[in-house]
């Protein structure tokens, strides 16, 4: 069993102090976008399966593509990897999703 | 803005094809929901009126500078187990101590130095002198101390921002300070003695913390975490007994100013008695260095004196040429080059661009050898040690930034304390006892 420590308080242990607040300002950078609206449903519609980039991910995502073949046949599932890494911005490829599909499901983390 | 997510079982990294399968076709691990059905719900359930439309969440109201009064041990506690300490007591930031760390800069209390985050891109928190001087208070830093820390501060550089993997930072310094603040850049300067030293290194620690938002479990998930995070191999370069130009030096600054130059990896290996003598030190790190995966041809030799004085008897006349060597020397099996991670997550995209040598190395067979550290400007050597024995430490850290400590100097000198701390001198060796009582 555990003990709890007593001991009488000195004059200095029951001193009160003020301490500083060490924790920095937080600087609002946060954008409110609305999400893109939804699709009524997926039948003859392109998806695109884009992997950012962390192993593992692109194997997980064939997995997805086959389980639309299998499943959902009536809807083209399209598997990508996104250009650079996952942390950089793709601009190009962005055009081309909003182009070439009607939705899109990003694969993050492995 | 929000977004619409599904988890899978984790991790799915190495896992076989037939388990990813499963994974598909079982739950999300976070809801019991079937995971497919959640994904196409997420394409096709109608949006939510804030999913339209998002409301921006109130802005927490502006903290109190001073914390309510409390005595010493709770607020001992408050500080630890709100997660602003690094898990040790610390220095209470009081007005007094404050005011007293406010003397070793001229630069104004609120005068902002920089913004610093944990997580990458994410939400970041900018700090202000007295922010910094209430982090370098709590790491029992003294005025004198301040401009090197600020500097570090100035960099806006977490020594370990978020990523599973669990980064390691280093501080390196450089110019007069390290004289001035009595750092150690000899015998055991990474180890845990240094006053100047420890307690530069713990401020940049605490000042991640509290001044990039490290939080443990939500900002950041380093999974094992990294011990090097408590100090950050935070000394300074032994110049004095360098055959080489000082790193400082060799970044552009002049030899008599004072910079801090800070770093960020994950691994450190040590040359184990490996004294530059059965087979050369430039031999032996390449053997290390194989160990690495070689990302972004990064590393960082930390040397003793006597190993960059056999190595210049050798020949190599500058850190440039012992760089040049392991670039070309170091080979590695494409295999194993393309079989790490991280080279798959960064250096995979580029090859798929066509991004040469990247694209020629993605094409070779696994068993053909390849010269990973291809640019040998970014393979550093910084020079620590006592000269107890010729070894040196091998590491995969990345040369991040320097910052001039003399910037943040204040006006009419660096302020000293009357007696200042100072670590007892150095047991030297030259009576042939090395300080054992006959």
């Amino acid at each position: 069993m555990a003990q709890t420590i007593t001991s009488s308080q000195s004059t200095l242990q029951r001193a009160l102090q003020v301490a500083l607040d060490p924790l920095g300002t937080p600087v609002d950078t946060k954008k409110y976008l609305s999400m893109a609206p939804r699709l009524d449903a997926l039948e003859g519609k392109t998806i695109y399966l884009v992997d950012v980039g962390f192993a593992g991910g692109y194997e997980f995502l064939e997995q997805l593509r086959d389980w639309f073949a299998r499943k959902m046949p009536g809807t083209r599932a399209v598997l990508k990897h996104k250009p650079g890494n996952m942390f950089m911005d793709a601009p190009d490829f962005w055009e081309e999703i909003k182009r070439e599909a009607q939705g899109v499901i990003f694969g993050v983390g492995g | 803005m929000p977004l619409r997510f599904s988890f899978t079982p984790y991790p799915v990294v190495g896992m076989p094809a037939a388990r990813l399968r499963e994974y598909v076709e079982g739950n999300d691990p976070t809801t019991g929901s079937p995971l497919a059905r959640e994904i196409i719900d997420a394409l096709t359930k109608p949006l939510t009126s804030e999913e339209k439309k998002p409301v921006p969440r109130a802005s927490a109201p502006p903290r109190s500078r001073v914390l309510k009064a409390d005595t010493e041990q709770n607020l001992q506690r408050l500080f630890i187990e709100n997660g602003w300490a690094d898990g040790l007591p610390i220095v209470l930031p009081t007005e007094d101590r404050i005011a007293e760390m406010l003397e070793g800069t001229s630069h104004a209390p609120d005068e902002i130095v920089g913004q610093m985050a944990v997580a990458h891109r994410g939400e970041y928190t900018s700090y202000t002198v007295e922010k910094v001087a209430i982090n370098a208070v709590m790491a029992g830093a003294r005025p004198e101390h301040f401009p090197v820390i600020l500097a570090i501060a100035s960099t806006g550089n977490p020594a370990f921002p978020s990523s599973t993997t669990s980064f390691a930072g280093m501080a390196i310094v450089n110019g007069p300070i390290r004289g001035e603040i009595a750092m150690n850049a000899g015998l055991g300067a990474l180890s845990p003695f240094n006053f100047a030293n420890s307690v530069i290194g713990r401020a940049w620690t605490l000042m991640t913390i509290n001044l990039g938002n490290a939080r443990l479990g939500d900002t950041l998930l380093a999974s094992t975490g990294h011990n090097l995070n408590y100090n950050n191999m935070c000394c300074a370069e032994n110049e004095e007994a360098s055959v080489w130009d000082a790193f400082h030096v060799q970044k552009g600054f002049q030899r008599d100013e004072s910079v801090v130059s800070v770093f960020r990896g994950w691994s450190v290996i040590n040359s184990m008695g490996a004294a530059n003598s059965i087979r050369p030190a430039t031999e032996e790190t390449a053997i290390m260095l194989k160990a690495f995966p070689a990302l972004h041809s990064v590393a960082t030799l930390i040397m003793d004196p006597l190993v960059a004085k056999g190595l210049k008897d050798q020949g190599f006349q500058t850190k440039q040429d012992v760089a040049r060597w392991l670039s070309e020397n170091t080979k590695v099996p494409a295999g194993q080059y393309w079989g790490a991670d991280v080279i798959y997550a960064f250096n995979r995209p580029l090859a798929r661009a066509g991004v040469e040598p990247y694209a020629t190395w993605a094409s070779l067979p696994p068993d053909t050898l390849i010269a990973p550290y291809n640019d040998p400007k970014l393979i550093n050597i910084v020079v620590v040690g006592g000269e107890s024995n010729p070894l040196w430490l091998t590491t995969d850290f990345r040369y991040v930034t320097s910052a001039s400590v003399d910037k943040w100097r204040p006006k009419g000198g660096l302020k000293r304390d009357a007696r200042p701390i100072r670590m007892p001198a150095g047991v030297t060796c030259s009576d042939g006892l090395c300080g054992i009582p006959s």
